[in-house]
């Protein structure tokens, strides 16, 4: 008989000490060393209900029961039956038996990465690679697999979430004969490696994405634009272009038909905004990567004017699933209108940061609690930031919120590409989104006047406020500032770039108005607005304080009450930190 | 190397053999590396070379999206289940190596779980096949 294994994980090191010790103690006392091994495990992505015990080789997990139980859980594993605990933990948008119905995530888009060896061509057609290709060019008409777009209800991954068969569409219809397909993988928002993992660790989906795309619309040339920052996926995609091309899956008469197709890169030289489609065209041509104004939208004038669509990399890393299963099996994953997974890169305070890629209509509080383990340090959730410098914050009233793109607008936040920054009690808003709105005009072209002056306007009021000077009419004034950048600029960063500090405002125009009319700043993160000050009833007088105080402003005797020089504070928090009597105050 | 034609997918995927009868996979995109996965994989391979094992596949994955543990890697041999390991360094590599590799000795430390099943198996059949 196989040898079983019991991994055991529990977040608390002690208990799952216990725990471990509860199943050696029934293997030695059983006598089955030989039968039954087990193993501590480091996290597992299932929080509640702790602990937990996957047994391997059969995969099941088990979780909430009592070390009374764990006899019973290795008999019965021993003997082939399953015990009751089982854990219910799947996700209730994956509703295809593809799933794996004890994960909160499913990987589409991932379903390779971290599997194969992504210079291996033989490794991914082992996996089904490339059967979408034949299938479509073989059996398929470019309308049929339009229409199989269509029904799938893939939405853009870039951004904006526009139906990607509808642009498609829009671009088969256009007469020229000559036309061009486009993979953005230019990825600026800070934060964010979704498509660099995906180019790097499964560069041949995003290949047959695009190839499929070229049949759909009748195009015999596509173009990568890559950053140039990203050379490992460089190396890996030109690596696999090459294999294609021997292959006979990429170039003249892909696999003896008569459709014929190639793709080339091109370097991006790393500016935020040439991540914008026409840009971005511009930037291909070999222009200076400045936004044009639409219409004529690229699929009607695009690349050296021909009609052209351009899509992000994780929606072509879908479109080989949809073609291979179908329009309809792609559409039943997912909410009623975001149909599919989300890749998210997850970041910031937050135990286990990672790429995770879940279903459309997961809550955040799947996402950051139960997949990446919660907050760090035991600190407590304030908000997470989608969407990057053009997103919005989700406070914690809306954990429970399904995720896609209409909820997400609809309370002031976007998809965005899938940056997750998780953001704790110790973040302060108004200083995160000056950091946003740095970021925001650093990146700005500058060629229209609402986002060049717009967007360096609310940075300056909100340095004002940051350094003790804000008045209350300031709120007024970013709101209509917003309000001009939204409707004039010409491209979506101008459009988008109040977009962090409106939607901050919305959900915590309180912490603003400590800064503007109490003049401080609770995380202590706005310097000038904070003082520390020992409370002489409370200090006992260890010293620590003053062992630690980087400039050594902290004095006094030991046993009696110490003293902060305010002129040589520096305002670091050490002293508020690391006080075991909360004797020093933050004000 | 021959192009292909219509069906060759089908017959290319049916007469593959990997060779051997063990995979080591190190997750090696950029993050990987920066984390040290490089030196994981050179101290991998000497070790395997120093103790004379040839039927071990030692490859290079892309990121599995575990930033919190990484170098990680996936062991697969005979016999056991596929183990995978987290903040490898390289004595911990080289312990693989020498005891799960050789003695089937899964390391009492940084075994981690994987947040879910291989679902890209599930998706296309023509995996299964493997
Ligand atoms: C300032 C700016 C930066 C952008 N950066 C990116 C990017 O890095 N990657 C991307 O796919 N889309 C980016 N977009 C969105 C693109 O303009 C475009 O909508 C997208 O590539 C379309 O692909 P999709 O329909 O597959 O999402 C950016 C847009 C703006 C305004
Ligand atoms: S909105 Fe900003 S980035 Fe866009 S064109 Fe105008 S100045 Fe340039
Ligand atoms: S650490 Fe706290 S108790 Fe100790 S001297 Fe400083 S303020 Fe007083
Ligand atoms: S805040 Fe920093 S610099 Fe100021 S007294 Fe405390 S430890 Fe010293
Ligand atoms: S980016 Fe690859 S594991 Fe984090």
């Amino acid at each position: 008989m196989d040898k079983k294994y019991f991994f055991v994980w529990e977040p608390e090191k002690l208990k799952q000490n216990q725990m471990y010790n509860a199943f050696s103690k029934v293997i030695n006392e059983k006598n089955l060393q030989e039968k039954a091994e087990v193993i501590k495990s480091l996290f597992l992505g299932l929080t509640a209900d702790t602990p937990v015990v996957k047994i391997m080789p059969e995969g099941n997990i088990y979780k909430g029961f009592a070390e009374s139980d764990v006899e019973t859980i290795i008999d019965n594993a021993l003997n082939g039956k399953t015990s009751k605990f089982t854990c219910e933990c799947g996700n209730k948008n994956s509703k295809v038996p593809e799933a794996d119905p004890q994960s909160k995530q499913f990987k589409i888009v991932l379903r390779n990465a971290g599997y194969i060896n992504p210079e291996s061509i033989e490794d991914y057609i082992m996996r089904g690679g490339y059967s979408a290709v034949e299938k479509a060019v073989f059996s398929m008409t470019p309308d049929s697999l339009i229409a199989e777009v269509k029904a799938s209800g893939l939405r853009g991954r870039g951004g904006a979430g526009f139906p990607t068969g509808l642009k498609w569409e829009l671009t088969r219809r256009e007469k020229d004969p000559v036309k061009y397909v486009i993979c953005n993988a230019d990825e600026g928002d800070p934060g964010a490696y979704m498509d660099r993992s995906i180019m790097e660790g499964d560069p041949h989906n995003l290949i047959e994405g695009m190839i499929l795309g070229g049949y759909a619309i009748g195009s015999s040339q596509g173009f990568i634009y890559i950053r140039a920052e990203y050379p490992l996926a460089i190396e890996r995609l030109e690596k696999a272009l090459t294999a294609a091309r021997e292959k006979g899956l990429l170039g003249k008469n892909i696999l003896g038909s008569d459709f014929s197709f190639d793709i080339e890169l091109r370097w991006g030289a790393g500016a935020f905004v040439c991540g914008e489609e026409t840009a971005l065209i511009a930037s291909v041509e070999g222009k200076r990567g400045n936004p044009r104004p639409r219409p004529p939208f690229p699929s009607v004038s695009g690349l050296w004017n021909k009609p052209t669509f351009i899509n992000n990399v994780e929606t072509w890393a879908n479109i080989p699933v949809i073609v291979e299963k179908g329009g309809a099996w792609f559409a039943t994953i997912g909410t009623e209108k975001s149909k599919g997974t989300k890749v998210f890169a997850v970041t910031g305070k937050v135990k286990n940061p990672g790429l995770v890629e879940v279903p459309m209509g997961t809550t955040i509080r799947e996402i950051v609690f139960d997949i990446c383990g919660g907050i760090n340090n035991g600190k407590k959730y304030k908000a997470v930031q989608t969407g990057g410098p053009s997103g919005g914050v989700i406070p914690e009233k809306f954990l429970d919120m399904q995720v896609d793109y209409e909820t997400l607008q609809s309370i002031g936040s976007i998809m965005g590409s899938g940056g997750l920054i998780v953001m704790d009690e110790d973040d302060c808003m108004v200083d995160v989104n000056k950091f946003y709105l740095q970021f925001s005009v650093d990146e700005s072209c500058g060629k229209c006047a609402p986002c060049r002056i717009g967007g360096k306007q609310i940075l300056e009021i909100l340095e004002k406020i940051t350094k003790g000077n804000g008045e209350e009419k300031d709120v007024e004034k970013i709101k209509s500032i917003a309000m001009a950048m939204q409707k004039a600029s010409l491209c979506a960063l101008g459009q988008t770039t109040p977009n962090p500090v409106m939607s901050s405002l919305m959900y915590f125009e309180d912490e603003y108005m400590q800064h503007i009319k109490g003049k401080k700043c609770s995380t202590g993160k706005c310097k000038d607005l904070v003082s520390y000050t020992i409370i002489s009833d409370k200090c006992i007088g260890c010293g620590l304080c003053a062992q630690r105080c980087p400039v050594t402003c902290i004095s006094g005797e030991k046993r009696k009450p110490y003293l902060i020089d305010q002129s040589k504070c520096i305002k670091c928090g050490e002293c508020y930190a690391v006080c075991k009597f909360n004797a020093v105050s933050r004000g | 190397m021959a192009k292909m034609a219509k069906g060759d997918l089908e017959k290319f995927r049916k007469n593959y053999k990997k060779s051997g009868n063990g995979e080591i996979m190190i997750s090696m995109g950029t993050c990987g590396i920066a984390a040290g996965a490089l030196d994981v994989y050179k101290e991998m391979e000497e070790t395997l070379k120093a103790n004379g094992i040839n039927n071990i596949t030692l490859g290079k994955t892309g990121c599995l999206g575990m930033c919190f543990c990484e170098p990680n890697l996936s062991v697969k041999v005979e016999g056991m289940p596929e183990i995978f390991y987290g903040n490898v360094d390289k004595t911990m590599a080289h312990s693989i190596i020498t005891e799960h590799v050789m003695k089937k000795h899964i390391l009492k430390s940084n075994v981690i779980f994987m947040p879910s099943k291989d679902t890209g198996r599930n998706i296309f059949k023509a995996a299964e096949a493997k």
